[in-house]
C-alpha cells in the first residue's frame, strides 16, 4: 500500500466543501468509498489486474483539485439513485473507491423504455488549467428496455499542464436495449487517466464499447461487462497508438452469466519508440452460461527495441456447451505489401505509415457509428503523421 | 533506354542470374520466355529492386542512370513499373489512398505540385475505363478479395495512372480467361505511347497475339540463350523448349 | 436437467468408480525418518547419503531461504493446506542392505516384484527394447539398468546420489544452474531435502543409443517425494529421456515436489517425455498426489534443441510449467502437453518460453481435457527480450469440455520487447463435437468408445511426439481416464 495519505487528508479536510458543491446522491456514497479506499490502498503490481501499470506512481504527484465548481445540475432523475454505485463496487477496486470518494459531479444519460435518440449524445471534456489538476468524473448511462442511445465522449486537453483524471462509468443496458459508448482520448502526453467502465446487459440487449487511446501519457482503461440476460451481446473495440514514453493499459473482463450470450472483442496496438502497451482481456463463462459464443482478438505491432507490449488474453470457462476462442499476435508489417507499395513509388516511410494506418483501420471498420468512423480515420492518420498543421488535417478538422 | 550488362544475382545465397545482357530501346517490346526456374521473375525482381535479391556482378543503366543505385520507389519514379505475377493483398489500405500516395510521390520527385483530391478522383475515374474496372474498386482495399482477373486488371489500372515508360509484365496472362486476357492486353496497348517499352514475361503465345513483341528471348539457367523475332515465340509454342536446349548442348 | 446431462453424470459416476490400476502398496522394510522439517532433518538426509560438505551447504542455504518464503497462491487451484511438519522427508526401502543394492541379487524381491507389476522390469534381459531405466522408490534409487553398456560411450546414467559420489565436479557445476534454489517456494524446498533422482551426462558428439528412463514410485506412507533430475547434453549430443510415475491409493495427500534441470549445449538435442499418472485421489476428491514440480531447460548452445512432451493424467493437483530459456542463438524449443482432469482433479500447467537470443523459435501445443468436477488451466509465458532479433513463437492451446461441472481455463502471458519478433497465440474452448460423436455412433461405435477415440484424435498432435512405447501407453491411459465421459 503506497501513499494514499494525501487523498485521505484531502477528503477529510475538504469534505464540507465537496459536499456543498455536489449532489446529495454522490455525498451519500463517500464514506463507504473512503473506508474501502483506506483498506485497499493503491494496488501494487502484484494485484493481477494492475500488474502492468504502476498506480501509486501515477497518483504520487500533488495535483490540485478545483472543489468549488457547482455541478451541471443539482436535481438528478430519481432513477439515478437506484443505479448509482451498484455496478461500480467500491469494495474491490481502489480507483473506483477513490473516484467515488472524491467525485464532484455525475452526468446522467437516461433513456426511457422504447425511446430512441436520433443523434448521438456527445460529451466533450476539455482540460485547461494553469496548475497541475486532478479531475474525478462520473458518468451514468441508463437505457431502459427497448431504448437506444449512442454516447460519444471525447477527452481533450489544452496547454502543457499535468493532468490526472479518474472516471467511473456505469452503463445499464435494459432488455432489448441498444447502447453504444465511444471513449475517445486525444489529449496530450502530460495527461494521465484512469477510466473504469462497468456495464450490465439484460436479455437481448446490446452494448458496444469502444476505446481509442491516442495521445495521453498514461491511460488505463478497465471495462467490466456483465451479460446477465439471455441473448445479451457485447462488442468491445479498442485501439491504442503510442510513442514517446506513453503507456496504455487496457484491461477487460467480459462475464457471461446468462445462457446464449455473444461477445466479440478486438484490440489493436501500434507501439512505437519507448512506449509500452498492455492488454489483458479475460472472458469468464459461468456455469449457467451455456451456448456462450465468444471471440477475443488482440493484435499488436511493436515498432522498436525500446517499445514493449504485454498481452494476456484469458479464457475462464465453467460451462460446457460453449464456443470460445481468443487469439493474440505480435508481429511486423507485411514485407510483401511494403515492397509492392515501394514499386509503385511510395517511399518506405510513407508505405510504413499507410500500413500502420491500415492495421488500425480494422478496428475503425468495426465501429457502427459512421460519422465517428470517418472522423477517427482522420484522427488516426493525423496521429501517425504526428502533424499539427498539415493541409490534410486543417481541412478535415474544420 | 535500358541497358543490362553481365547481370549476376543471387537469392538466399543461390545464384539465379548468371550473366544477362539485354538492351531495350524506347518503344520496343521484348518478350522473355523460358521454363519455370529459368530466372525470368528473378530478373524482373532484380530490376525493380526487391530486397530479397542481391546483385553480385554487372550493371543496369536506365535513362543513363545507374538503376541499381536507386531505391525501389526511385526506380518507380523514373518510370519503371512491374505488373506483379501475384499482386499482394493489402487489407485496410484503400485503392484511392494507395494510388494518391504513389502518384503524389512521383509528382514530388518530378518537382510537380501534388494533385488535389478532386482532380485525382477524376483521374481515377477516367483511367478506370481503360481496363473496364468496377467503380466500387476505389473504396476497396488494395487487391483485397479481388479475383485473379481483377488483380491483373488492377495492375494495368495502376499502370494507367502512373504512366511508366518501361513496363515489366510478369506472367500477366497467368490465371486469366480469354476475355480477361483481352481486356488486360488491350488496356496495355491503349496506354502505350511510341516511347513505352516493355518486357513481357510469358509462357504462351496467346498474350503475344495481343502485345506484339519486336524481340523474343529465351532464358535458360540464368542466361539468355537465344534471341530472335516474333517467329521464335511461335516456334516455341509449337516445339517447346527442348530443341533449344539440344541446340545449345551440341 | 437435460437428459444429456443425466447421461453425462451417469458416465462420470462410472468413471469415478473405476479403480486406479497402480494403487497397490508394497510391503518392504523401509527406513523412514521422523516426520518434520528442521535444519537437523536436512543434515540427517545429507548424512544418510554420505554427502560432501558443499552439498550440505547448498541444502542448508536453500532451507534457510525456504523458511523466509510463503507458499504461493497464484495458481488457479484450491490447495489443501500442506503441513510441512507432518511429512517424513526420507524413506529408504533398500535400507536393509547397508550400501544400497549393487546387484540384482541384493535387491529385495518385493521391490523387484513391484516394478515388474508396474511394467518396469529391472532385469536387463526383460527390458523394453532400447530403454535403460533408473527406478526410484520413495527417496532412493533402487536400480539403474544398462549402466555399463552406456558407459562404453562415455554416457553417465545413474542416480543423482551416485553421481554426487562418482562425478562430483559435473554435479557441482550444473546443480542449481538452471533452477536456482531461490527460484520459487517448492524449488527451495526441493533443494533443501531432495533425496534421489537421475543424473544424465551425454558427452560431446554422442547420440545416446537407447531411451533413458526414470520411473518414480511413491510407496511409503506419510512421506513426500523430492526427487531431482539433472540432464546435461554436451555439444552435438542427443538424448531422449522418459519419465513415468505412479503412487498407491492413500486417503491423505502425498507431496511430490521435484526439480528437473536440463542443460543443452551447442547443437545438442534433448527430448524429455513425461507420462504422469500419480494417484489422482478418489471420486470424492479424497487423497491423491500433490504434484508441484519445477522443470526447466537451459538452451545454452547455438542451434540447440529441447522438446518437452507431457501427458498428465494423474495427481490430485498438478502445478508445473516445464520451461525453456532460449539463450543460444538459433535455439529451438517445443512444449507439447495433454492434460486430462477428471473428478476433483486440478491442473494448472503450461510452459514458459524465454527468448533471450536472436533467431530463437518456440512452439507450444497444449490440449486440455476436463471432465467431472475438475479444473484444468493452461498458463504460459512467452517473453521476447530486446536482443532476441527475429524470435518466433507459435502457441496453440485448446480445451475440450466433457461435463458441465468442470472448468477449462487459459491464461497466456506475452511480453514482447523486440520489433522483429513474431508471436502468435490461439486458443479455443469447446465441448466435444456432437456431430463427431453421432457420426461414430451411426457407424456402430458405442458412445464411450467414441469419446476415447475422439479424445485420442484430439490429443494426437501431442501423442505423436512421444516415443513409440510411451505413446501406446499414453493412449490407453487417456481412454481409461475418460472412459464414458460424455458431454
Amino acid at each position: 500500500m503506497k501513499d494514499i495519505s494525501q487523498y485521505i487528508e484531502l477528503f477529510r479536510t475538504e469534505r464540507a466543501l465537496l459536499d456543498s458543491h455536489s449532489q446529495a446522491l454522490l455525498n451519500a456514497h463517500r464514506d463507504e468509498a473512503a473506508e474501502a479506499f483506506m483498506r485497499l490502498g493503491f494496488p501494487s503490481r502484484k494485484v493481477e489486474r494492475y500488474r502492468y501499470t504502476d498506480v501509486a506512481e501515477a497518483f504520487a504527484p500533488n495535483y490540485g483539485l478545483k472543489l468549488d465548481t457547482p455541478p451541471a445540475a443539482m436535481n438528478l432523475p430519481e432513477v439515478a439513485a437506484t443505479r448509482y454505485g451498484t455496478l461500480a463496487n467500491v469494495q474491490n477496486d481502489a480507483i473506483t473507491a477513490l473516484n467515488t470518494m472524491l467525485v464532484q459531479d455525475v452526468i446522467v444519460i437516461y433513456v426511457p423504455a422504447d425511446q430512441r435518440r436520433e443523434h448521438p449524445v456527445q460529451l466533450t471534456n476539455t482540460l485547461r488549467s494553469s496548475v497541475p489538476l486532478m479531475q474525478n468524473r462520473r458518468l451514468l448511462i441508463i437505457a431502459e428496455a427497448g431504448a437506444e442511445v449512442q454516447v460519444l465522449q471525447t477527452d481533450k486537453a489544452e496547454g502543457g499542464q499535468d493532468f490526472l483524471t479518474t472516471q467511473v462509468t456505469e452503463i445499464f443496458v435494459g432488455e432489448g436495449a441498444h447502447v453504444e459508448f465511444y471513449d475517445m482520448e486525444d489529449s496530450h502526453s502530460r495527461c494521465h487517466r484512469f477510466h473504469q467502465v462497468y456495464a450490465q446487459v439484460a436479455a437481448g440487449g446490446h452494448l458496444t464499447h469502444t476505446t481509442f487511446t491516442l495521445a495521453s501519457g498514461l491511460s488505463r482503461n478497465q471495462a467490466d461487462v456483465r451479460l446477465v440476460g439471455q441473448g445479451a451481446d457485447a462488442l468491445l473495440l479498442g485501439c491504442a497508438i503510442t510513442d514517446g514514453q506513453q503507456h496504455v493499459d487496457n484491461n477487460t473482463l467480459i462475464e457471461h452469466i446468462a445462457p446464449g450470450c455473444t461477445s466479440r472483442e478486438l484490440y489493436k496496438y501500434v507501439v512505437d519508440q519507448q512506449s509500452s502497451g498492455a492488454f489483458a482481456g479475460r472472458v469468464l463463462v459461468r456455469q449457467e452460461a451455456e451456448k456462450t459464443d465468444s471471440i477475443e482478438r488482440n493484435a499488436n505491432l511493436v515498432c522498436t527495441e525500446q517499445a514493449r507490449m504485454w498481452t494476456q488474453p484469458m479464457l475462464e470457462i465453467y460451462a460446457d456447451d460453449v464456443k470460445c476462442s481468443h487469439g493474440s499476435t505480435v508481429g511486423q508489417l507485411n514485407n510483401d505489401a511494403l515492397f509492392y507499395m515501394r514499386q509503385r513509388g511510395i517511399s518506405e516511410a510513407e508505405a510504413r505509415m499507410l500500413l500502420k494506418q491500415a492495421f488500425a483501420s480494422e478496428v475503425l471498420a468495426a465501429i457502427p457509428l459512421e460519422a465517428l468512423r470517418q472522423r477517427l480515420h482522420v484522427l488516426v492518420e493525423k496521429r501517425f503523421r504526428n502533424c499539427e498543421d498539415c493541409k490534410l488535417c486543417q481541412k478535415n478538422n474544420r | 533506354m535500358l541497358e543490362i550488362k553481365n547481370l549476376h544475382a543471387t537469392v538466399s545465397g543461390k545464384e539465379i542470374l548468371k550473366g544477362i545482357d539485354l538492351t531495350i530501346r524506347p518503344g520496343e517490346i521484348h518478350a522473355l520466355m523460358g521454363q519455370n526456374g529459368a530466372g525470368k521473375s528473378t530478373l524482373s525482381n532484380v530490376l525493380v529492386g526487391h530486397p530479397a535479391y542481391t546483385v553480385t556482378e554487372g550493371s543496369v543503366t536506365f535513362n543513363g542512370k545507374d538503376l541499381l543505385a536507386l531505391s525501389p520507389d526511385e526506380r518507380s519514379h523514373e518510370g519503371l513499373f512491374l505488373s506483379f505475377q501475384q499482386p499482394v493483398e493489402i487489407p485496410g489500405v484503400s485503392m484511392a489512398n494507395f494510388m494518391r500516395a504513389a502518384l503524389n510521390a512521383k509528382r514530388k520527385y518530378l518537382g510537380q505540385e501534388p494533385l488535389d483530391a478532386s482532380s485525382f478522383l477524376k483521374l481515377m475515374r477516367e483511367k478506370r475505363k481503360v481496363v473496364e474496372l468496377d467503380s466500387k474498386l476505389a473504396n476497396r482495399s488494395v487487391n483485397e478479395g479481388f479475383s485473379g482477373g481483377e488483380k491483373k486488371r488492377n495492375e494495368i489500372y495502376q499502370m494507367a495512372i502512373l504512366e511508366p515508360t518501361m513496363c515489366i509484365l510478369d506472367e500477366t496472362d497467368s490465371g486469366l480467361d480469354v476475355d480477361a486476357l483481352r481486356i488486360v492486353a488491350e488496356g496495355f496497348n491503349k496506354l502505350r505511347t511510341p516511347e513505352t517499352s516493355a518486357i513481357v514475361i510469358t509462357h504462351y503465345q496467346r498474350l503475344l497475339d495481343y502485345i506484339k513483341p519486336n524481340f523474343v528471348h529465351v532464358l535458360l539457367g540464368g542466361r539468355i540463350v537465344k534471341s530472335g523475332g516474333p517467329e521464335l515465340a511461335l516456334e516455341i509454342e509449337q516445339r517447346g523448349f527442348d530443341w533449344i536446349k539440344e541446340e545449345i548442348e551440341s | 436437467m437435460s437428459s444429456d446431462q443425466e447421461t453425462t453424470n451417469a458416465f462420470v459416476r462410472s468413471v469415478a468408480e473405476r479403480t486406479y490400476e497402480y494403487g497397490f502398496t508394497t510391503t518392504v522394510e523401509t527406513e523412514v525418518i521422523d516426520r518434520g522439517l528442521t535444519e537437523d532433518t536436512v543434515r540427517l538426509i545429507s548424512e544418510k547419503k554420505g554427502e560432501p560438505e558443499w552439498l550440505l551447504d547448498f541444502r542448508l542455504k536453500a532451507f534457510r531461504y525456504w523458511l523466509t518464503l510463503e507458499q504461493p497462491t497464484w495458481g488457479h487451484l484450491k490447495m489443501p493446506e500442506i503441513d510441512y511438519q507432518a511429512i517424513s522427508y526420507y524413506a529408504d526401502p533398500t535400507a536393509k542392505k547397508k550400501q544400497g543394492p549393487k546387484s540384482l541379487d541384493e535387491i529385495d524381491p518385493e521391490l523387484m516384484k513391484t516394478f515388474d507389476k508396474l511394467g518396469i522390469p529391472l532385469e536387463e534381459r526383460l527390458a523394453l527394447s532400447g530403454t535403460a531405466v533408473d527406478a526410484v522408490m520413495d527417496s532412493v534409487s533402487v536400480k539403474t539398468t544398462f549402466r555399463e553398456k552406456l558407459a562404453e560411450q562415455g554416457i553417465i546414467f545413474c542416480s543423482i546420489s551416485e553421481a554426487v559420489r562418482e562425478h562430483p565436479d559435473l554435479v557441482r557445476k550444473y546443480l542449481g544452474s538452471v533452477v536456482p534454489y531461490r527460484d520459487n517456494f517448492f524449488a527451495a524446498l526441493n533443494s533443501a531435502v531432495f533425496s534421489d533422482g537421475s543424473f544424465v551426462y551425454i558427452p560431446k558428439g554422442v547420440r545416446c543409443p537407447m531411451e533413458l528412463s526414470t520411473y518414480f514410485r511413491i510407496n511409503a506412507q506419510g512421506t513426500g517425494q523430492f526427487e531431482r533430475t539433472l540432464i546435461v547434453c554436451d555439444e552435438d549430443a542427443y538424448v531422449s529421456y522418459l519419465e513415468g510415475c505412479t503412487a498407491p491409493m492413500r486417503d491423505e495427500n502425498q507431496l511430490h515436489a521435484a526439480i528437473v534441470e536440463i542443460v543443452v549445449e551447442n547443437r545438442a538435442e534433448v527430448k524429455y517425455s513425461t507420462v504422469q499418472n500419480w494417484y489422482p485421489g478418489d471420486k470424492d476428491g479424497k487423497g491423491g498426489v500433490l504434484n508441484l514440480v519445477t522443470k526447466r531447460g537451459l538452451l545454452r548452445g547455438v542451434n540447440s534443441k529441447l522438446s518437452w512432451t507431457q501427458v498428465e493424467t494423474g495427481s490430485a493437483i498438478t502445478w508445473k510449467y516445464p520451461s525453456c530459456v532460449l539463450a543460444g542463438e538459433g535455439s529451438q524449443a517445443e512444449f507439447y502437453s495433454v492434460a486430462v482432469t477428471n473428478n476433483f482433479q486440478q491442473a494448472d500447467t503450461g510452459t514458459k518460453m524465454i527468448h533471450l537470443a536472436p533467431r530463437t523459435s518456440s512452439t507450444i501445443i497444449s490440449k486440455g481435457i476436463s471432465a467431472g468436477r475438475s479444473q484444468n488451466s493452461y498458463r504460459g509465458l512467452v517473453r521476447v527480450a530486446p536482443k532476441a532479433e527475429g524470435a518466433r513463437n507459435y502457441s496453440s492451446c485448446d480445451s475440450l469440455l466433457l461435463s458441465s461441472t468442470c472448468g477449462a481455463h487459459t491464461f497466456p502471458y506475452m511480453d514482447i520487447q523486440n520489433p522483429t519478433a513474431v508471436v502468435e497465440h490461439e486458443a479455443t474452448t469447446s465441448k466435444i463435437s456432437e456431430d463427431q460423436l453421432f457420426y461414430c455412433q451411426q457407424r456402430g461405435i458405442p458412445q464411450e468408445e467414441a469419446v476415447g477415440l475422439i479424445v485420442n484424435g484430439y490429443a494426437k498432435d501431442v501423442l505423436n511426439k512421444l516415443p513409440m512405447e510411451f505413446a501406446v501407453e499414453a493412449q490407453k491411459l487417456l481412454s481409461v481416464s475418460l472412459e464414458g465421459t460424455v458431454g
